[in-house]
């Protein structure tokens, strides 16, 4: 398959490009820095997901150079709004949201189409269990995910006759440059309440993303699917 | 890129369109042809399956990358995706502002 997934300079994005790269699958990464994976099924594009100009040349060459893609993987995200929202700057509220809901979007908007010429095609958004449990100090940051689940169910209606699934995982709290930020008191008073109450890992991620564009999984779409036991 | 040859481009993908969804379209295809609305033999599906198409093939044989439900496109008075004649016409503008 060729796969696109965003935000893979490093975290949980570059976990995920290197597994599906050594699965033999192809990959194509993309984020604002320079590469970091080496791999012979890697290739990597730095670029803004949430210019449309480069999200537009970039399915540009996808298609001249491969045809199009098999699976998105909307996993680009950022936290620069972390704090109640009185003491939210404006930039930080909307560069969040950009990243995180109109990359997405945009994403998303370049590869259906690619999709929708080959009959196939998986998009799978990363969620957040933020939206369940709406913490203090994480309203943009929710706000953000919450948009990208919507988002998700409804272009899952809007896409599957033309063989396009489309749906969420939302981890647990995976250990990302994203953590650093959060008090680890205040995160595991959050992990507690799930049914497993620890960190989460790529692993689970990486399984249930496996399952999602496998042809078992042809009739699930618009689901968000928490993990950790939200 | 003349406005004749877009407009016989935008027809004869109007029309691969209707075949491959498996529909008819009686009337005489031209710049008066609904593309959306009531009377267009188009479905959402269609439409949408039309301007991607119509997109790639812009892309393809005249090398303009455009998208066509800009936020210009959104705010006319008149709709681009009114008639073939309307969204030759908003072609044409795209096109000439990449020349």
């Amino acid at each position: 398959m060729v796969i696109v997934i965003t935000g893979t300079r490093k975290g949980i994005g570059k976990e995920l490009a290197e597994y599906f790269c050594n699965a033999g699958h192809i990959v194509i990464g993309c984020s604002r820095g320079e590469k970091s994976i080496e791999n012979v099924n890697y290739e990597h594009h730095s670029f803004d997901i949430t210019d449309e100009k480069s999200v537009k040349l970039f399915f540009s060459q996808l298609r001249k150079n491969r045809g199009g893609l098999d699976v998105l993987i909307n996993n680009a995200a950022v936290n620069n709004a972390l704090a109640p929202v009185a003491l939210v700057s404006y930039n930080a509220a909307a560069s969040t949201m950009n990243t995180n809901f109109m990359g997405s979007f945009l994403m998303a908007r370049e590869a259906i189409k690619l999709m929708m010429k080959n009959s196939f095609g998986r998009v799978i958004n990363m969620g957040s269990m933020a939206v369940k449990y709406e913490e203090k100090g994480e309203a943009i940051y929710t706000a953000s995910k919450a948009a990208v689940l919507a988002m998700t169910k409804i272009l899952a209606k809007e896409v599957y006759q033309y063989g396009i699934t489309c749906n969420a995982v939302s981890p647990s709290a995976i250990k990302t440059d994203l953590m650093d930020n959060i008090d680890p008191d205040a995160l595991n008073v959050v992990l507690k309440r799930n049914a497993i109450p620890e960190m989460g890992t790529t692993k689970e991620l990486i399984d249930t993303i496996n399952w999602l564009i496998s042809p078992q999984a042809n009739k699930i779409t618009a689901q968000n699917i928490y993990l950790g036991g939200v | 890129m003349t406005k004749v040859e877009i407009e016989q481009a935008v027809i004869n993908l109007f029309k691969q369109v209707i075949t491959n969804s498996g529909k008819s379209y009686d009337g005489t295809v031209d710049n008066n042809t609904p593309i959306m609305g009531a009377e267009s033999p188009f479905d959402s599906i269609d439409l949408v399956t039309f301007i991607v198409a119509l997109e790639q093939m812009i892309e393809d044989d005249w090398s303009f990358s455009v998208t066509l439900a800009d936020d210009r496109a959104m705010s006319q008075t008149i709709s681009p995706f009114k008639t073939i004649g309307t969204i030759s016409d908003y072609i044409e503008v795209l096109i000439k502002e990449q020349q």
